[in-house]
């Protein structure tokens, strides 16, 4: 008797630990493929994410460059502008610019003169004339002295902003030029609206507070790493998400997964490139991956489950038959002896 | 005759005369579509009524927009806020342009309203809502399911090219849960808001937006009330089946005597979780569980059944060997199926 149950306790402990093993091999191969889908899903949403938040501000930047377009083709503006006029040139442009500001997100538009003087601030009429922005404004520079239509990112007076130049001329030639600039929320709206992304604008906070002189000091909680956030669809929900290190040393596209009390969260980091191609800062997109992850949690309590079942009418089988066929009859024929 | 008939007439026009008098038009001075910017604070929620799709609550609806018309010279009126509360408040709001924006889904019981007009221009109406709001519960996840309870912010009078419906962060940050607020097997998580727009009968589009109230039900309580009773029915044939020596006919019984508990458990479910879906988890549980007693039945005519079985198999100790294996096997696949089948279900979302 002791004999036939030491030989079944040999059976059972080899033939489940073989199957445990086998089960186990498979359900983790079983996990890894499933994690490798759902990494895929995730790097692929926020792959597309950056691209539209690229794309997004080529957008953006073509729309204020046919804004441009419109205001420096008018035949009233180039009259007015050539004979200095600034009064009719408010007259002309303000009431335009106050509805574009109202409802298609134009924070700026500004006339300048060779080589980036300001001639008309239309956002602040009474201010800035005459003031040489060459220092900062290198995109006006270079539009006024290559005589070139520019699009771009630059930080201003009035704050960042999406920017296109373009020139004013008549039949005498070149007068000055005329710049749009475009507010970055409507990105920032067109990013959530669409893919449910909240998202953020970081900018260089030194160049912010030696450029963007207009603009009031910010809350000290806005500057994060040397950044200054100048415009967030949630500041709340993407304040505990930011690190240090996610802003800084952004030269390429970024994405990354962060846990935060137990939620998952992807985070596409955008560089954000002045027009000369210079990293000033970056857009930050968020967005939970709580559905991905309870996805792939179901996934491995399917593994694990039909794994123990394997293991359980597997093992049981063998043991059964090995019991039946060899064990037991081998005890009996042990048993008189 | 002539002159009731002429009296009638001029009361007709009259009324319709009031009731146009009645219609103050949207601020001509502003950008369309004029930003309404909305925020929404939850004072509290008194019941979740899931079984009759309601709940009860209090919030406060803060409207915000911008009317030039509206500004004044805060240094002559020693103040930048002008404030109207109660009767006042009232009585100014039926004397300015609002934007009418209404809760589609709630059965008011209360409102208080207040509005503060500031220098620049901008109108804040405040109208604090009690009442029960019907709303979509989706109880595929029960007991694990988190609800977003919507309260519908809809434009019925102004369309998508009249005003829009926007949050910016400073309706964000008065917008919330209060922070004390607790609620029995429920836990308040947070807001969302999902902006939309709704067709209207005549073709027009009009701005929607929906706050959703995330909660998450407290699972413990409704997971005891049932997997305990379950595993009780099914403690029955188990132990009449694997552990005790008996005949069939008094086996057969036991399991018939669990499969009635088995069928009472399932109308107690019914009745008491009336709300659920078909594919709930309950519904898998008495699922499982009859599965269960078939194979139950199975085994004790087959293998239990030392007629038959004796009479199958001409080896002598397949049949020790299958109960001794059956005996563990069994019951633990019970366990595990039920085990995997709940936690699939949390994990629905």
């Amino acid at each position: 008797m002791k004999t036939l149950l030491t030989k079944r306790l040999k059976v059972l402990l080899v033939v489940i630990s073989a199957t445990l093993l086998m089960a186990g091999i498979s359900a983790y191969s079983s996990i890894v493929s499933h994690q490798a889908v759902f990494e895929g899903c995730k790097q692929r949403e926020m792959s597309l994410v950056a691209t539209l938040i690229q794309a997004d501000l080529q957008e953006q930047m073509t729309k204020a460059a046919a804004r441009a377009s419109i205001a420096v083709n008018l035949p009233s503006v180039r009259e007015a502008f050539r004979a200095g006029n600034r009064e009719r040139m408010i007259d002309r442009v303000l009431p335009v610019y106050l509805i574009q500001r109202d409802r298609f997100g134009v924070v700026d538009a500004q006339f300048h003169i060779a080589p980036a003087t300001s001639y008309l601030r239309i956002y602040s009429p009474e201010e800035g004339h005459g003031e040489d922005q060459s220092g900062f404004r290198e995109m006006v520079v270079s539009a006024n002295k290559d005589h070139e239509p520019r699009k771009g990112v630059e930080i201003g007076r009035e704050g960042v902003s999406i920017r296109a130049i373009d020139l004013v001329k008549d039949a005498e030639g070149y007068i000055g030029s005329f710049e749009v600039g475009m507010n970055f929320m409507t990105v920032l709206d067109n990013i959530k609206k669409n893919t449910g992304f909240e998202a953020g604008v970081f900018v260089d906070n030194d160049m912010m507070s030696r450029i963007a002189t207009s603009l009031p000091k910010p809350d000290a909680e806005r500057i994060v790493a040397g950044f200054r956030n100048v415009g967030a669809t949630d500041w709340n929900i993407i304040k505990p998400l930011l690190a240090p290190e996610l802003l800084s040393s952004t030269t390429d596209i970024k994405m990354e997964l962060k846990t935060m009390a137990g939620i998952h969260y992807g985070i596409v980091i955008v560089p954000l490139l002045d027009y000369k191609g210079i990293n000033i800062g970056s857009i930050i997109a968020i967005q939970e991956f709580e559905a991905y992850q309870n996805q792939m949690n179901a996934a491995i309590v399917r593994a694990i489950a039909y794994s123990l079942l394997q293991a359980l009418v597997i093992a049981g089988t063998v043991i059964v038959m090995i019991n039946v066929l060899f064990v037991r009859p081998a005890a009996a024929t042990e048993l008189p002896k | 005759m002539s002159r009731h008939v002429l009296v009638f007439l001029m009361l007709i026009l009259l009324s319709s005369a009031a009731l146009h008098a009645d219609e103050i038009r949207i601020p001509e001075n502003t950008p369309r579509p004029l930003k309404i910017g909305v925020a929404v604070f939850v004072n509290n929620i008194t019941k979740v009524n899931d079984q009759a799709g309601t709940f009860e609550g209090s919030l406060d609806l803060q409207l915000r927009w911008k009317n030039v018309a509206r500004a004044f010279n805060a240094q002559e009126m020693g103040t930048n806020r002008l404030e109207f509360e109660h009767d006042a408040a009232v009585q100014k709001i039926a004397s300015i342009w609002t934007p009418a924006l209404t809760l589609a889904n709630a059965t008011i019981q209360s409102m208080d309203q207040g509005l503060f007009i500031y220098d620049d221009g901008t109108v804040v109406l405040i109208q604090r809502v009690k009442g029960v709001f019907d709303a979509n519960y989706r109880l595929g996840a029960f007991p694990f399911d988190t609800q977003n309870l919507a309260v519908h912010i809809v434009s019925e009078r102004y369309n998508t090219n009249q005003i829009t419906l926007v949050q910016e962060q400073r309706d964000l940050d008065n917008s919330g849960l209060r922070k004390d607020m607790s609620l029995l097997s429920w836990q308040p998580k947070r807001l969302k808001f999902v902006t939309s727009r709704t067709r209207g009968w005549n073709g027009q589009f009009f701005p929607e937006m929906q706050t959703q109230i995330v909660l998450v039900r407290v699972p413990t309580a409704h997971l005891l009330a049932t997997l305990m009773p379950f595993f009780l029915v099914m403690l029955i044939p188990t132990i009449a089946t694997f552990f005790i020596r008996m005949d069939v006919d008094k086996r057969l019984s036991y399991i018939s005597s669990s499969i009635l508990a088995l069928v009472a458990l399932s109308f107690t479910y019914s009745s008491r979780y009336a709300m659920l879906p078909p594919d709930s988890i309950t519904t898998q549980l008495i699922v499982i569980g009859s599965g269960y007693q078939i194979v139950m039945i199975l085994l004790s005519v087959t293998i239990f059944n030392p007629h038959n079985a004796n009479r199958w198999f001409s080896n002598k100790y397949i049949i020790p060997e299958l109960i001794s294996y059956l005996r563990w096997a069994i019951p633990l696949a019970l366990v595990g199926l039920v085990l995997t089948r709940v936690l699939l279900t949390s994990l629905i979302l």
